[in-house]
């Protein structure tokens, strides 16, 4: 997450100072007076309706789009006047066509970068296998087919471990999983989440679709008509804190619920559970009053909660899971309290839908569970 | 009891098994194209030869129908295909080439619109035009080849890269690789295609064309159609024709052959 969280200070990979782009023939500015940072290492989304001048700011970047005026800085050096091939060598493009050439197989695509840097043929040919493999294709089936022979999800898998290939530290990317069908979008943009977690490079994605920025967004920048930012902020301040109308009707409704897909069951307060052998259970019967949350357990695995008895059923979360999903289990339970396990299956606590309700503020979310979880602040605010 | 968890998402899956290999480049020939059109042509000699052994030839005809003479119109007839088409391409295509770069881009479309009207002109006009204005002779018949056969070379040479997908151009620009680069490696193989039907175009009105060359003094293989009129003498006349167009076909058919094995894999 955001580098605020763990308190070093972040560094500037991208900056935008105050660039406009003034297209012959329009009489308004595609992009007017902009200024943006990225930080190292976080995917910064540029959201917004469009014509709005996501893909005209983000390839000033890479000076695919010459600014009219301002200036562009990567990694702190100023890039504006720059050449502009080598600068894009640096760079990692990906866009909506993908744009393979179709006259070369996905070795010589993804070779390209190297190739034009001077690698030696050997070194790219491990480049192209180390890639394929990271992008999930298979390097033997693959690298010697053509463009044509591949589906729109590999073609665009390819296209990202092209942008990859000399291993630059900044990637942009225009709408990359915006053709293809929701299911393979979906799951491109969990592999790529799951790619970031690996390989940390500075992101500037450009879309229109508001649940793909909330999904993939460190920070998101609200684009309005003529290149303006409306607001920048994480998702979550996004969706509880819209600064104004425009930003409000374009993210949509249920802000605050949708909120909750964005934190983790782990970083909430969990209360102590306590847990009870089932043999112990049936030999105490219901005479004696049972602890507040004490669960009946057989070796280990949890079965009810020692009040409710046998009969009522259960809700039961994964930590790793978001708190949206945790309520919909509890409600789906009738059950207002849920057991936590951790991943491997060990009883952490249990949380209660009180907590929920205190803890959904955008400034929670994001945070690990050791800034709020037990021992740490257990009441916000 | 209802325990949920996230699945982390399935690995892509990879059809492993299906190992699809690159197509070939000899795929694009099937044997029938390898193999009719030549077939036919050498029928089409052959039945010229029957033809002419089944007549007594007279003194004027056996002038003309003797191989030293037809061998050496042959090659002056091919002489001028080759010239002028070799010609034209060196012109044309680096013409086309300038006239699609961004700076002469918005000319491209009036060049377009004159090379259609252009190729309406008739040759044996430009011919006789030439060698009224500029004289007769080889290289005057060079020119006219030329400047006939230019237009569909530059014609087709501009459309075929006005039709490369601006997105391939923009992803390989994005991509660090210099105009240059992205212009022999993305926008010249991607247009070949439509390039080569344009040369092949030029080509077939090259052979046809300097078969109307003789009437300027060029040679080839008008000669004989010219004599065959002039003298009156059919099989002259019939000679001249059907090697000029047994020529014309067999060129049209080596460029069919070269143009499917120089087509880009992959498209
Ligand atoms: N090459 C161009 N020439 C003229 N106008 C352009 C060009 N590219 C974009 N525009 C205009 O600039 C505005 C912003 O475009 P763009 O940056 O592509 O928006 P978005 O990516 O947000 O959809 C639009 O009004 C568009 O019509
Ligand atoms: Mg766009």
């Amino acid at each position: 997450m955001s580098d605020t969280v763990t308190g070093e200070p972040p560094r500037t990979m991208i900056r935008l100072d105050r660039v406009s782009k003034a297209y012959p023939g329009l009489d308004a500015a595609a992009v007017a007076d902009l200024s943006l940072e990225v930080y190292a290492g976080e995917i910064v989304v540029l959201l917004g309706p469009s014509g709005c001048g996501k893909t005209t700011t983000m390839r000033m970047i890479n000076r695919l789009i010459e600014p009219t005026s301002g200036r562009v800085y990567v990694d702190g050096e100023d890039v504006t006047d720059v050449d502009a091939d080598h600068l894009r060598r640096r760079i990692g493009y990906v866009i909506q066509q993908v744009g393979l050439l179709p006259h070369l197989t996905v070795g010589a695509n993804i070779g390209l970068v190297p190739r034009t840097l001077g690698w030696p043929r050997s070194r790219i040919d491990q480049r192209v296998t180390e890639l394929l493999e990271l992008l999930g294709l298979d390097p033997d089936a693959y690298r010697q087919r053509y463009p044509k022979q591949l589906s729109g999800g590999e073609q665009q898998r390819v296209g990202v471990a092209r942008a990859l290939a000399a291993d630059p530290p900044v990637m942009l990317m225009d709408e990359p999983f915006g053709a293809l069908d929701p299911i393979i979008r979906d799951r491109l943009q969990d592999e790529f989440l799951q790619l970031q977690e690996k390989i940390r490079k500075t992101v500037v994605f450009v879309t229109h679709d508001i649940e793909e920025a909330i999904k993939l967004g460190d920070r998101i920048a609200v684009f309005r008509k003529g290149g303006q930012i409306a607001q920048f902020d994480t998702p979550a301040r996004l969706l509880a804190q819209p600064a104004d109308d425009f930003v409000a009707s374009f993210i949509g409704s249920g802000g605050s619920v949708r909120l909750l897909g964005l934190q983790r069951v782990s970083e909430l307060p969990l209360e102590p559970v306590a847990t009870v052998d089932a043999a112990t259970a049936r030999s105490t019967g219901l005479d004696a009053e049972p602890a507040e949350h004490s669960v009946v357990v057989d070796a280990g695995r949890p079965l009810y909660w020692q009040r409710g008895g046998a009969d009522r059923p259960m809700a039961v979360v994964r930590s790793t899971q978001t708190v949206f999903e945790a309520l919909d289990t509890m409600l789906a339970a009738h059950d207002e309290t849920a057991l936590v396990l951790d991943e491997d299956g060990r009883i952490r606590g249990c949380l209660r839908a009180g907590t929920v309700m205190r803890h959904a503020h955008p400034d929670e979310v994001g945070r690990t569970a050791s800034a709020v979880g037990p021992g740490g602040p257990g009441e916000w605010r | 009891m209802t325990v949920s968890s996230i699945e982390p998402s399935p690995n892509p899956t990879v059809p492993a098994s299906t190992t699809v290999r690159p197509p070939r480049r000899l795929r694009h020939l099937s044997l029938a194209d390898v193999i009719v059109t030549p077939a036919v042509l050498l029928a089409v000699l052959a039945a010229l030869m029957v033809y002419l052994n089944s007549r007594e030839l007279d003194d004027i005809e056996q002038r003309s129908i003797n191989w030293p003479t037809i061998s050496r119109l042959l090659v002056e007839h091919i002489q001028l295909v080759a010239v002028s088409s070799l010609l034209v391409i060196a012109i044309a295509v680096p013409t086309g080439v300038l006239l699609t770069r961004p700076a002469l881009r918005h000319a491209s479309g009036p060049i377009l619109a004159l090379a259609n009207l252009g190729q309406a002109v008739p040759s044996i006009g430009v011919l006789v035009l030439l060698a009224v204005t500029v004289g007769t002779g080889f290289r005057m018949a060079i020119i006219a080849l030329v400047l006939v056969a230019f237009l569909s070379v530059l014609r087709n040479t501009i459309v075929g890269l006005m039709g490369v997908d601006r997105a391939l151009i923009d992803a390989a620009r994005g991509m660090g690789l210099t105009k240059t680069r992205v212009l022999f490696l993305v926008e010249l193989p991607l247009s070949v295609p439509v390039m080569l039907a344009g040369i092949r175009v030029a080509l077939i009105l090259n052979v046809g064309n300097a078969a109307l060359a003789s009437y300027t003094n060029a040679g080839g293989l008008g000669t004989l159609i010219q004599a065959g009129i002039a003298l009156n003498r059919m099989p002259v006349l019939i000679t001249g024709c059907v090697l000029a167009a047994v020529l014309a076909l067999t060129l049209d058919w080596l460029a069919g052959v070269v143009e499917r094995v120089v087509r880009p894999r992959g498209l």
